[in-house]
């Protein structure tokens, strides 16, 4: 037998957290800390979307829009214990109002600083590249950090600061680009141009070009340091201070090169081809970065899940959590039901994969295997299981004449 | 092996100050005290660093050739100062203004610079020429880049055989705080006839 693989999680599922935890500073660092925000990101807004109000509508629309399939994919990503609403939502408000409008003064003065310290050229060239990494990545880490001090439990794995990351990364990405396209639409306005034509300049530029390369990847990779940091009790201080730092810098340097004037004069096919090259060679090692640390991230987080529903092997057996553990293995097993009892034994036998997880979080969260939420989950897969026994296999596809009559369906056993 | 199971819910027997977790207060200060560090730290060193140069005083009013007149805006830093060109920056933004005869139509002129800007700006994408009225009542054309690190908006007025041609260049953080110097200058936009 080999020796258990260390889970990050086991001596934090002793209970669910709420977001709302006032005996914890944390909670109101938070709370102030989006106040400010609001007020900050009001005050930057609220004087150039009246100067184009529809352009300005559209902006939101688009944006709000784009963020959607980056919400579903990183859900997707949290395959094994989905992250509850409130704090991913937390994250998300924290990149796009908190950390957004932190940046906005300090990359103002940064700009600034940067300008009299190492001339005008120096600071056209490289202001974006030095001040944003600096300020950017720190606003948008410290909200992965306030999300643990106000309920560590919630990041149980290195996958959760992966989860936890994107989602500060992506808020800050969204509100980011609303602003700078609602800006340029105000000033396209205010001139005499078309408000609407910059809308969809921005979108290009921002949202296709560099959408998948920018804050959200990084931020993502930031968090899997800072996770790592937090639940890897069983290695050194050092060790985990050592990680921690080199994906901050890993971050840092990613979102450097993005921003800095290096290798834009590569590609060719076009202005197009050259935004779709650039965009590649800058922005490509932080994908691969990510989703080298996701793989890891995730090889752990099976190892999490196979743990929590040690027990429950007469509820879930060892062929049915094996194919729980990787999108592939459950695309699989439900194929293989869709072949055996149609599309609606397909169907059910996702809802008793669901029902699965759901077991396992509720062990998890209740820490044991008889708090009344697990066993409500265990009679959930029981339902989920006998739904499904209730569906005869598919008849078997006559090959003979038609005319000939089909075999009788095999018994449903 | 395992991680020590972090606090619950205050069970009475924790320390507080002030209804808050003692044990809280620590990291919650650290993380307040980078980042008002960070904020204040680049508000303070703007403040302290001398700007260098001459800055536009304001009220300054620049004359080119004595064809062209426009109002900077005070603050900025004034980087080249010949008869028909004048450019200031301000963290990192470049506005230039150049002025001179002309026979071709504004529109050309908007390209003519829109080539040039390409050798230096390969991924610029530049919005369609759309109309532009300074704030005297003088029409012209303008058009915006948008690349994935600068920002810009190009400006050209034709008059009477003169032109006058305007750009705003920079990475799009300082573009965007500086955005209402920007549109004034544009604005401000003269020929002298």
């Amino acid at each position: 037998m080999t020796a258990p693989m260390y889970v990050e999680t086991q001596a934090a599922w002793g209970q669910e957290e709420p977001l709302r935890q006032p005996h914890r500073a944390a909670f109101w660092l938070f709370v102030v800390a989006l106040v400010f925000g609001v007020f900050q990101l009001a005050a930057v807004f609220l004087p150039v979307i009246g100067v184009a109000p529809d352009a300005s509508a559209l902006a939101l629309i688009i944006w709000a829009a784009y963020a959607v399939p980056f919400v579903l994919f990183i859900r997707w990503l949290d395959l094994l214990e989905p992250e509850p609403v409130p704090f991913i939502g937390a994250a998300f408000v924290w990149g796009a109002v908190v950390a957004t409008s932190l940046a906005y003064v300090a990359n103002t003065a940064a700009g600034s600083v940067i300008a009299k310290a190492g001339g005008a050229q120096f600071a056209h060239d490289w202001s974006a590249a030095l001040s944003a990494p600096i300020n950017e990545e720190t606003f948008k880490a410290l909200g992965l950090v306030v999300v643990i001090l106000i309920a560590r439990r919630q990041v149980n794995t290195v996958l959760d600061g992966i989860v936890y990351g994107a989602f500060v990364g992506l808020g800050f990405q969204v509100v980011e680009d609303l602003l700078y396209t609602v800006r340029a639409a105000a000033s396209a306005a205010g001139s005499g141009g078309d408000p609407i034509e910059q809308v969809w300049h921005y979108f290009v530029i921002r949202g296709l070009e560099s959408g998948i390369y920018s804050h959200a990847t990084f931020t993502a990779i930031a968090g899997a340091g800072i996770a790592y940091f937090v639940v890897r009790t069983d290695v050194t201080l050092q060790h985990r201070l050592f990680v921690a730092v080199a994906l901050f810098a890993a971050a840092w340097s990613l979102h450097f090169l993005w921003d800095s004037p290096w290798l834009d004069d590569i590609g060719s096919g076009g202005v197009y081809g050259q935004i779709f090259v650039i965009g590649l060679v800058k922005g490509l090692p932080g994908v691969v970065l990510l989703v080298l640390l996701y793989r890891f991230a995730r090889r752990r987080e099976v190892a999490w899940f196979d743990v929590a529903l040690q027990g429950e092997e007469a509820t879930v057996s060892p062929a049915e959590v094996a194919a729980l553990n990787s999108w592939k293995t459950r695309k699989a097993a439900f194929k293989a039901e869709g072949l055996r009892t149609g599309r609606r034994g397909a169907r059910l036998y996702r809802q008793l994969q669901q029902a699965h997880v759901r077991l396992a979080v509720a062990v998890v969260r209740a820490g044991n295997h008889t708090d009344p939420r697990v066993v409500q989950a265990r009679a959930d897969v029981g339902a989920a299981r006998a739904a499904l026994a209730s569906v005869p296999p598919v008849a078997a596809v006559p090959l003979a004449a038609p005319s000939e009559s089909a075999p009788p369906p095999p018994s449903s056993g | 092996m395992t991680a020590t199971a972090p606090a619950g819910p205050i069970d009475g027997t924790r320390r507080t100050v002030s209804g808050l977790e003692r044990a809280s207060l620590k990291p919650a200060g650290i993380v307040l005290a980078i980042i008002l560090g960070l904020v204040f730290g680049w508000i303070v060193l703007d403040a302290v660093i001398p700007t260098p140069g001459t800055e536009v005083a304001a009220g300054d009013t620049v004359t080119l050739a004595n064809q062209a007149r426009f109002v900077p805006a005070s603050g900025w830093t004034i980087e080249d100062d010949k008869s028909n060109f004048y450019r200031i920056s301000n963290s990192g933004v470049y506005f230039a203004i150049q002025t001179g005869p002309t026979q071709i139509d504004a529109v050309d002129v908007l390209n003519n610079a829109q080539n040039a800007l390409r050798q230096s700006i390969p991924d610029a994408v530049y919005s369609s020429p759309s109309t532009f009225t300074t704030s005297r009542g003088l029409t012209g054309v303008q058009s915006t880049l948008t690349s994935a690190q600068l920002t810009g908006r190009l400006v050209v007025v034709v008059s009477s055989g003169v032109y006058v041609f305007a750009n705003a260049l920079g990475p799009p953080v300082s573009m965007n705080a500086l955005g209402g110097d920007i549109d004034a200058m544009f604005e401000s936009i003269e020929i002298l006839r």
